[in-house]
């Protein structure tokens, strides 16, 4: 009886619990459409699709903004339609690459397909060519990274090396970690009027200081060449000269600056976001492939500062610079002569542009002298942006102290602006610098006239092929 | 190829022009060689693949887009939509995007009655703030939350089972492309191919091209064409065809425009067969796309792209997209440079030779229009008469019937006044406001029924106490003063529209010959010519010099109508110069008066080219003797600018 009780009670637990499960499953049946599928499959469902909407938004958002706004900025760019794509391949793997000397696999060497060492063989190949360098080291995740391996590599404990103040222009990533790596910093010492470099005052400092081993050419506020070929023969011997040509690394390979190798540079390093308008990424290329500094510099970009080298980019790289290898002279001479009628358009409206000694500028960019921080900073943020114009605001080199904007004209002739339209540009600037015109007024017009140069249609890249077969065989096959 | 041997003077014509049809191809038989520059490497040509920029946006607040019935409602639209949330306000993504790429705002209306009148005003203000005309939407689960008529112009609401969201969003489009002419100045889509009329020559002497202010002056300068066997133009703007032809603008200006074009068209041809005159018509001042497209097919003769008002650069990319339009149906093309025009950002200054030079290098016209010193009288603002009409639209839209939307402002104003006053929310006064809006938002529930806002005051007196009758009439004065006040903008809107009296005090400018002979210069060798607007202020003597300088055309507007008056004064007698006290403007109720006269005195005009009355005749000695005549004698045998 107790036996039966309990199974009798068993048994009415046991049509609770099936009868649980049934309402279970109905649930999880409506759920799921009623079609038996994958567990909570609709619900799912919903609540990914909520999440893609909500993202696709926020793309809505940012790219109108990118196809609406006048951007000026001198250290942003457009990447074509294949730089941007290219990056979805080659994700998720963790690879180890060979350092630009030879070496043998290590404990991070990874077995792969092959194609990572071709992908990365043309791409050291382009780069080698269009920096005149035996050596080019693609690894770098940044430009920052790349600088800093440079200063590590070249420089230890109670060395010196020496760089552009940041009032003439010099980048932030390197005093600190020298202060922390105990390597005294010196500035390069500046001719206001000239903006150009010292180079007597430079040889006497590096007599003075035979602890100096670098000279570091990281200038982020550039209008002007700097006469490197003296600044080497001022250097003593040993002293290790690096180029960063971050910003006007396009304008080097195209031809319209000299290459910093050919005039005594060791070494040759920046980024492929500024006026190459390529991926968030870097290269280091020196010179010499028996350079003596080389093996430490490779080494302090990887393993030592990073252990990851970002492979997807690999390929968006090799196509930003094959844009440069084919369309950079006419883009490299476009920019300088975009930024010059920019920068005389600007001085003719009555606004104060910097350098008007030497033409102005001999790079991308374009300084205006606006005055205190605070009225930079609110043309830049404030005014400007309402009128869809980004620019970005700094203490002009050679202002005594006073600030203005930095205007970069790279990304403006990538979208095909050019001198008829630059004068619009300087029109549209002063209206709004000198003017003080309504910002949404300005905006209406700026829109209007980047309503005539698409973003997806570049110029001097590879945008007019991206419907090509040959470019559908590629992509089927990068989103496989 | 007559247009390509410029001395050639074009056969009369004796038979109608049928209206054109577009070309297929681009170049058409009289073209020059485009003068444009090759586009930048890797740049694709002009006519690409429709662009994601040109589909509008919709910011829709999250709570919306995740309403079941609400979110398939918008997404039909097919618009660029960004979700707005707590982390990203509607005003800060309207602040990312540009003002006229948002089509509306949706929003959800959190309270309903007398508080959602106040709310959605309040709102409505704020996400305004730098387009006016920016569409707004509050979504409410129930319709009767909020009257629609309640609210403003380009102001709905979103209910379930709602149909016409997208008639809203036409109705936004309109809207804006009425007020902004950047809209209109996108390029052309590409016309249907087809046959085309052979253009007529650039170049056939220096000829008189006269303003038509009404269409009854045709047949004046038809008969002067006959009787001196010489091309005669003749230009109307598409501002004039509005105002002083145009029956009745129901379905937009541009369709008025249109009509009247195919009219004149119609016109000119009868009187060129009957009378055997070489009559032209001319487009003037035309500064959108959609007229000049409008009059190359209505058949015009010669179209002037008019992007005088815009800066160089902007007339050249104007000036060439329209060129290339009206390329297609082989219509001459005229453009403008130096701003000639009221409009235009430099109206006192002459033309320069080095801007007239690089118009002249980067577009291809058959003639150029310029500031040599002459006056140029007659403000052609189509743009801003366009944009004047509809304001009034608008605002005729919502006013209507009693005018809930100015019922529901005056109610929230009496709110606001009872609060400021410190009576609390829950008295009887702030009760009895938001009763009567709620009792005017129910009383014309009825179909076609309308509010009886009468009614409900009418009511309301009968069952308040009478110490709350003055708030009644304080309600009733809010409600007509807003009333008042839409009218009286109204009426300043027509103003703006109709205040475009010829102004004769400048007559006879000075020219300056030097500058003349610069142009000229200029166009030495490219088989274009110059036009030489505002013939009116100049003195029989320059007159008489521009054939010597090669000048195509001399335009002749504000003298030729008053003479026109002045000769039909003698026909009809009335005097035109006192208005009366007039429930308008002094501008509009002059043209109202104006245009009545000619209705009236010319009614019969189609039937008097067998016996033209004398005024006619007298108006035709006038136009021979002041400005045919000085054009003639003295003119190059060949087209100053040589063959092309």
């Amino acid at each position: 009886m107790r036996a039966a009780e309990q199974d009798s009670d068993i048994g009415v637990v046991d049509d609770e619990a099936q009868a649980a499960v049934v309402a279970a499953e109905e649930i999880i049946d409506e759920a799921s459409g009623g079609d038996g599928g994958v567990f909570g499959h609709a619900w799912s469902d919903d609540r990914v699709a909520h999440l893609l909407e909500r993202l696709a938004s926020d793309f809505v958002l940012d790219n109108t903004y990118r196809e609406q706004h006048l951007s000026l900025t001198a250290s942003e760019n457009y990447p074509s339609k294949l730089v941007r794509m290219l990056g979805s391949g080659l994700q998720g793997g963790f690879y180890e690459f060979a350092p630009p000397y030879p070496a043998e696999a290590g404990e991070w060497a990874f077995p792969d397909s092959g194609a990572n060492a071709s992908l990365v063989g043309k791409l050291t190949g382009i780069g080698r060519q269009l920096f005149e360098a035996a050596t080019f080291d693609w690894r770098p995740n940044g430009g920052s990274v790349a600088e800093q391996a440079v200063l590590l590599g070249t420089c230890g404990r109670g060395d010196g090396f020496v760089h552009f103040a940041h009032k003439d222009g010099g980048h932030f990533a390197l005093e600190s970690l020298a202060a922390a790596a105990g390597i005294n910093t010196y500035h390069l010492p500046m001719v206001d009027r000239t903006l150009l470099i010292d180079v007597d005052r430079l040889a006497t400092l590096c007599g003075e200081h035979p602890e100096i081993k670098l000279v570091i050419l990281d200038q982020s506020f550039k209008l002007r060449w700097q006469p490197l070929a003296q600044i080497r023969a001022a250097l003593p011997e040993g002293v290790f000269l690096a180029y960063d040509s971050s910003h006007d690394g396009a304008l080097i390979a195209g031809g319209v600056l000299p290459q910093p190798t050919l005039l005594g540079a060791d070494a040759v390093h920046g980024n492929t976001h500024k006026t190459i308008a390529g991926p968030q990424k870097a290269y280091i290329a020196f010179r010499d492939a028996d350079h003596p500094k080389l093996r430490a510099v490779s080494d302090w970009v990887c393993p030592q500062m990073q252990s990851n080298s970002h492979a997807e980019l690999i390929a968006p790289m090799y196509v930003a610079l094959s844009e440069i290898a084919l369309h950079g002279h006419d883009y490299a001479r476009q920019i300088v002569a975009n930024a010059k009628v920019l920068a005389q358009a600007l001085h003719e409206e009555g606004v104060r542009v910097s350098g008007e000694s030497f033409g102005f500028t001999e790079t991308h960019q374009v300084h205006v002298i606006t005055g205190s921080a605070a009225d930079a900073l609110r043309l830049s943020l404030g005014d400007l942006a309402h009128a869809g114009i980004r620019t970005t605001n700094i203490e002009v080199p050679g202002a005594n102290g006073l600030h203005g904007l930095r205007l970069g004209v790279q990304a403006m002739t990538r979208r095909g602006l050019r001198e008829a339209e630059m004068r619009e540009v300087a029109r549209l600037v002063a209206k709004v610098v000198l003017r003080r015109a309504e910002p949404t007024a300005v905006r209406a017009e700026v829109a209007d006239l980047l309503r005539h140069h698409p973003l997806d249609e570049l110029a001097y890249s590879f945008d007019a092929h991206v419907d090509s077969p040959a470019a559908a065989r590629l992509l089927g096959e990068v989103f496989r | 190829m007559t247009a390509t041997t410029p001395a050639a003077a074009p056969a009369p014509e004796t038979t109608a022009s049928p209206a054109r049809t577009p070309v297929a191809g681009s170049g058409s038989p009289g073209t020059g060689p485009v003068l444009r520059r090759p586009l930048p490497p890797g740049v694709p040509g002009a006519a690409s693949r429709p662009r994601r920029a040109d589909a509008p946006h919709a910011v829709i607040a999250a709570e919306v887009w995740h309403t079941e019935w609400a979110r398939p409602l918008l997404e039909r639209l097919g618009l660029r939509t960004v979700i707005a949330d707590e982390r990203l306000s509607c005003e800060r993504v309207l602040d990312t995007l540009a003002a006229q790429s948002v089509a509306f705002v949706c929003e959800e209306l959190p309270v309903s009655g007398l508080a959602a009148m106040t709310w959605a005003a309040r709102r409505t203000e704020a996400l305004r703030r730098d387009d006016p005309l920016l569409g707004v939407v509050f979504m409410v689960e129930d319709h009767r939350a909020l009257d629609p008529r309640a609210l403003g112009p380009l102001v709905r609401t979103l209910s379930p089972g709602d149909t016409d969201l997208p008639a809203f969003l036409d109705e936004v489009r309109r809207a804006r492309h009425e007020f902004h002419w950047e809209l209109r100045n996108r390029r052309p889509g590409t016309p249907p191919a087809g046959r085309t009329q052979a253009s007529p020559a650039r170049w056939s002497g220096t000829v008189p091209n006269f303003n038509v202010k009404h269409p009854s002056m045709l047949l004046p300068y038809a008969l002067l064409s006959a009787r001196t066997r010489r091309d005669v133009y003749c230009e109307i703007s598409p501002q004039e065809a509005l105002l002083f032809v145009a029956d009745s603008a129901d379905r937009g200006p541009v369709a008025a425009v249109d009509r009247v074009f195919r009219t004149l068209r119609r016109d000119v041809d009868q009187l060129n067969t009957a009378l055997g005159s070489r009559l032209r018509l001319h487009l003037d001042h035309a500064d959108d796309h959609e007229v000049v497209q409008a009059a190359c097919e209505a058949g015009f003769d010669s179209v002037m792209v008019d992007g005088s008002g815009r800066t160089l650069h902007q007339n050249v990319l104007f000036t060439n997209a329209a060129t290339e339009l009206a390329r297609r149906y082989g219509v001459l093309v005229e453009g403008e440079i130096g701003s000639i025009d009221g409009a235009g950002l430099r109206k006192w200054n002459k033309t320069t030779t080095s801007d007239f030079t690089r118009f002249v290098e980067n577009t291809d016209l058959d003639l150029v229009g310029a500031h040599v010193g002459q006056f140029h009288s007659f403000d052609y603002g189509f743009a801003a008469t366009r944009r004047a009409m509809a304001e009034a639209a608008l605002l005729d839209d919502r006013a209507t019937g009693d005018d809930l939307h100015a019922f529901a402002e005056a109610c929230a104003r009496v709110e606001k006044d009872l609060t400021d006053s410190g009576l609390p929310a829950y008295s009887a006064e702030h009760r009895l406001v938001a009763a009567l809006a709620r009792r005017a938002t129910t009383e014309g529930d009825g179909a076609d029924a309308g509010p009886r806002l009468d009614a409900v005051f009418r009511e309301a007196r009968t069952r308040v106490p009478v110490f709350q009758r003055p708030l009644l009439d304080a309600l009733e004065r809010e409600w007509l003063e807003r009333r008042l006040a839409k009218a009286r903008r109204k009426t300043g809107l027509w103003d703006e529209v109709f205040a475009v009296d010829p102004a004769r005090g400048h007559r006879y400018a000075a020219i300056d010959h030097g500058l003349v002979r610069a142009f000229t210069g200029v166009l030495d060798g490219t088989g274009r010519a110059l036009v030489v607007h505002g013939g009116s202020s100049l003195s029989r003597v320059d007159l008489a010099s521009l054939p010597g300088h090669g000048v195509a055309r001399v335009n002749f507007g504000s003298t030729v109508y008053a003479d026109y008056l002045e000769a039909l004064r003698a026909h009809l007698p009335v005097d035109l110069t006192t208005d009366p006290d007039s429930p308008t403007g002094d501008g509009t109720w002059k043209h109202v008066r104006r245009m009545s006269y000619l209705a009236e005195a010319t009614r019969e005009w189609r039937s008097w080219t067998e016996a033209p009355p004398s005024f006619v005749e007298t108006f035709v000695s006038r136009l021979e003797r002041c400005y045919a005549a000085p054009l003639r004698g003295r003119t190059p045998a060949e087209a100053p600018g040589g063959r092309s």
